[in-house]
């Protein structure tokens, strides 16, 4: 079995233009296993990013026929149409071909200040479980997908995206945690500035729910 | 080849330099920042911080004494015993000791949330090998949790910086014989840097992904190892390569070789090969599936080897006898993986083989992760002596988070006192031109041919059943890969060229395996993970195999006693039984 | 990775997504209906001047084919609003949200309707 696959060539600089290129696959093959055998085979300039190819790192983010998908979990053989179609993330620096710069996505997490804050507990062990299902929502793995399928994060640069928003979340519920950040996020460029679209939640590849997280956010409705 | 910079664009100083993004790492980084004065400190990373790495991918858990019932030398007795008294006891014993402060720093500080039982207390899982259950864990994927709050503090803390997409080609000599930082190659920008530092730690994380199975992240290669041998440090058992018994079996896909937990047999899978017979029952009939890893993959391996395996290469695990409702809920990211895959853990058999895991063997610490070059430091699986001759679940993650937080407060004292060394530019210069000399964009092998051939070179040659013959001939046809890959082709890019990535990958595999190949030549014994099908039984007194890179460019080998300090093999019931 | 949906099938069609479509819906058709606000008060204020034209306009929203129009406009604005609304204090998740889209298109629809069956279209 053959499929055609066409993919976005070119950097920041580059006008869109797509290269053509012939895969064989197997009921088994991922995108991901199309992208190497390209490389490999096929057209060694292709640029796209990899590590630990089983939906763990969440590097390999990509645009699956307009859709927002991890090129290792996706099977060539569900992608429906005459040919696949991939494009880098949204809202992201392209270094080049597929390979997007992160670094916005993860400014804008540090900007919504993002990140645990001590309470210096010291030899303390927090002693029961937070409640679920908000646990399941510390499960991201910062891939990205949702940021890029936002378009409010592409229309507003400072809006924070969906995955800081979702992290804002799980701070708030975690008791241990001694951060100040409401003041970023009772604003546009937090949980304010979400227009519910809930694309976020759609291309979540873990099936966490970043939409609703915001839309608790809005309304401390922590519990 | 003109694409490439020949130049180095840049030379960048810092006072401590991070090789590495991974647990061991960004703990190491953590660390050194963690009070006033805080000293700079550079992250090189080859891929994403905090997302490539194998810290990443762990399932299992991290082992640490926090019950009032356990003990630091039950924890430090079964990681030496697992180890076949190879281990470097005084790095075992830091191990024990640090590992519960750094769960409760993990927690406190990080933010990370392990599991807790229905009292409220963590929970601490069984895992095979350990006298006690002491494994702590967030679900089946503690690693993504470790990493993302590491990742969160060190983009949060601005005193960090960080170079993504760059990756060291070679150690840079500094003063007196030590190493005075390294020459980076930054991919973004296709660029050369010069990087000086009063200490430069290596913690890219081993990583023998130069089996035709193998479980890291695909960008590993090894890199500290090989950095470390061309420096000159001393490198030790390299010969111990853990191979996991259960990867995947899923030919022609990247899922090829991916692992399924040891939770699956602790919790009653069965292996079959492909006549339907339980084969453990000829390896280990008392403990059947149950048994140590490096029993179950030498079983599942000489299975295939001997014919008994399905046409594909691997043998059968089957749970799906719990019935598949129980299945989903006690393993849900393994049942996914296996229907990426084609097959559907929760209903039917899976087909595996023994996968390459992590190599206990490395470059040579003490127990201030100072490696035998001043200025080099090594921490994580970068680093040998921790493990022995065979790793404990659990104790990997333990190792790269206690050593790394071990080297960074270390270090922030340490370069407290030094002075910024001088590097030789000329060296660098030199450098840069020998690795452009080796890179075409006209001629030369192609990189990814040469990894397949090595991948099943080593498969068969220096796998997990070794004997003479082979490795000689191993020996003899991977200098001839090393000779093939002097001249790689690299197609005609200039910034991210993954062809040229994975050249300079193949570069750094082919010099450790060769090296793993004469280690496992020169130890005729089988200890741990290594076996010997023509020495199958272990000597008496257990050496370590150190090496080094001499003047003339060859390696020189030499036996070592390892640092038996607390435990001698005599203390432990049975343990002459066993040799 | 989980499977395609409905809603999430019509994704894979280039760039097109429910929800998406109904929030620039939801702009549109507001800025149209300030405007028709204005222009009908404007005409409104000119029609005690001259009230000839008045006639003429309360034939243009008579006509038919106008109802018909400002009828999926305000009724979608209006339903889609609401539906919003009811997002936004919590009530109901995003899933359901997203699927109540296709409810609102189908109630403008059937408004539409009934209004072109009124009107004897």
């Amino acid at each position: 079995m053959e499929r055609k696959v066409l993919i976005w060539r070119g950097g920041p600089d580059s006008g869109t233009s797509f290269a053509e290129y012939r895969v064989p696959f197997t009921s088994r093959s991922t995108v991901l296993d199309a992208l190497l055998y390209i490389q490999r085979q096929l057209d060694p300039t292709l640029a796209f990013r990899y590590a630990c190819r089983k939906g763990m790192c969440g590097t390999c983010g990509i645009r699956v026929n307009g859709v927002e998908r991890l090129a290792c979990s996706t099977h060539l053989s569900i992608v429906p149409g005459k040919e696949v179609r991939l494009e880098p993330l949204r809202h992201l620096p392209v270094i080049r071909d597929l390979a997007v710069d992160f670094t916005p996505f993860f400014q804008r997490w540090v900007r919504l200040n993002g990140a645990f804050v001590s309470s210096d507990a010291g030899d303390h062990l927090y002693g029961s479980s937070l409640p679920e299902p908000l646990v399941r929502w510390r499960e991201c793995i910062s891939c990205a997908l949702c940021y890029s399928a936002c378009d409010t994060v592409g229309r507003a640069t400072s809006f924070a995206g969906p995955a800081a928003l979702n992290r804002a979340l799980t701070l708030a519920i975690d008791p241990r945690d001694k951060g100040n950040r409401w003041h970023r996020v009772d604003r546009i460029e937090g949980a304010l500035g979400c227009h519910a679209m809930g694309v976020c939640t759609l291309v979540c590849p873990k099936g966490l729910d970043p939409a609703t997280a915001i839309q608790r956010l809005r309304w401390r409705r922590l519990a | 080849m003109g694409e490439i910079g020949l130049e180095i664009i840049e030379e960048l100083t810092a006072d401590i330099l991070i090789l590495g993004g991974g647990g061991a790492a960004l703990m190491c980084a953590l660390h050194a920042t963690d009070q006033v004065p805080t000293p700079r400190v550079l992250l090189v990373v080859k891929g994403l911080l905090g997302k490539s790495g194998c810290t990443r991918m762990v399932q299992g858990g991290m082992n640490a004494v926090l019950n009032p019932e356990d003990s630091l030398e039950a924890h430090f007795r079964d990681t030496v015993v697992g180890g076949a008294f190879l281990n470097d006891q005084e790095l075992v014993w830091l191990l024990v000791t640090h590992a519960p402060r750094i769960v409760f720093e993990l927690e406190n500080r990080y933010g990370i949330l392990f599991d807790r039982d229905e009292y409220g207390r963590i929970h601490q899982k069984p895992f095979a090998g350990q006298s006690f259950n002491r494994t702590v864990h967030k679900g089946d994927l503690t690693g993504i949790e470790v990493m993302e709050r590491l990742r969160e503090a060190v983009w949060a803390r601005s005193s960090l910086v960080f170079l993504e997409d760059a990756q060291a080609v070679a150690l840079l000599p500094g003063e007196e014989g030590g190493v005075g930082g390294a020459l980076v190659l930054d991919h973004r920008s296709g660029h050369f840097l010069v990087v000086r530092a009063k200490a430069t730690v290596l913690a890219t994380g081993g990583g023998p992904t130069f089996y035709r199975f193998s479980t890291p992240s695909r960008e590993k290669s090894l890199d500290g190892i090989a950095l470390a041998y061309r420096a000159g440090a001393e490198l030790m058992d390299l010969e111990m390569i853990q191979f996991h018994p259960t990867g995947l079996v899923c030919p022609g896909s990247e899922l090829n070789g991916a692992v399924l937990e040891e939770g699956l047999r602790g919790a009653g899978a069965v292996l079959l090969n492909a006549r339907g017979e339980r084969f453990m029952v000829r390896y280990d009939p008392t403990r059947m599936e149950r048994s140590t890893r490096d029993i179950v993959a030498r079983a599942a391996y000489m299975e295939i080897m001997e014919g008994r395996g399905t046409p594909q290469g691997g043998v059968y695990i089957d749970i799906s006898h719990l019935g598949r409702e129980r299945v989903e809920a006690m393993f849900p990211g393994m049942v996914e993986r296996t229907r990426m895959a084609g097959y559907d853990l929760a209903t039917g058999p899976v087909e595996v083989c023994p996968t390459a895991h992590f190599i206990m063997g490395g470059i040579r610490i003490d127990e201030m992760c100072r490696t035998s070059l001043p200025g080099l430091y090594a921490a994580g699986e970068d680093a040998a002596g921790v493990h022995g001759a065979n790793r404990l679940g659990g104790n990997g993650i333990a190792e790269s988070l206690v050593f790394g937080a071990l080297a960074g407060e270390l270090l922030r004292e340490e370069v407290a006192e030094k002075a910024l060394p001088r590097v030789d530019i000329l060296y660098a210069r030199d450098a840069v031109r020998e690795l452009m000399d080796g890179l075409s964009t006209e001629q030369g092998e192609s990189p990814a041919g040469l990894w397949a051939e090595l991948k099943d070179l080593m498969w068969t040659h220096v796998g997990v059943v070794r004997e003479e013959a082979l490795l000689r001939e191993a020996i003899r046809r991977l200098e001839g890969l090393r000779e093939r890959a002097r001249k790689l082709w690299v197609g005609p890019t200039n910034r991210f060229n993954l062809t040229l990535m994975q050249a300079l990958s193949l570069r750094n595999a082919l010099e450790v395996a060769w090296l793993v190949a004469h280690s496992a030549l020169y130890r005729n014994e089988s200890r741990g993970a290594h076996f010997r099908r023509d020495h199958p039984s272990s000597w008496e007194v257990p050496k370590n195999l150190v090496l080094r890179r001499s003047l003339s460019g060859e390696p020189s080998f030499e036996w070592r006693s390892p640092r038996m300090t607390r435990l001698q093999p005599e203390e432990v019931k049975g343990w002459s039984e066993r040799s | 990775m989980k499977g395609p949906s409905l809603l999430y099938a019509l994704r894979w069609v280039r760039g097109m997504d429910i929800a998406r479509w109904a929030h620039r819906l939801q702009r549109w058709s507001g800025l149209f209906l300030t405007a028709f606000a204005m222009w009908h008060t404007v005409q409104l204020y000119r029609s005690a001047r001259d009230p000839g034209s008045l006639a003429t306009h309360l034939a243009l929203l008579y006509n038919p084919w106008f109802m018909v129009a400002i009828t999926l406009v305000v009724g979608f604005h209006g339903l889609n609003g609401l539906r919003q609304l009811v997002y936004e204090v919590g009530i109901l998740g995003i899933t359901s949200q997203r699927r109540l889209v296709l409810v609102v298109g189908m109630l403008v629809l059937l408004l539409a309707f009934g209004v072109m069956a009124w009107r004897g279209v």
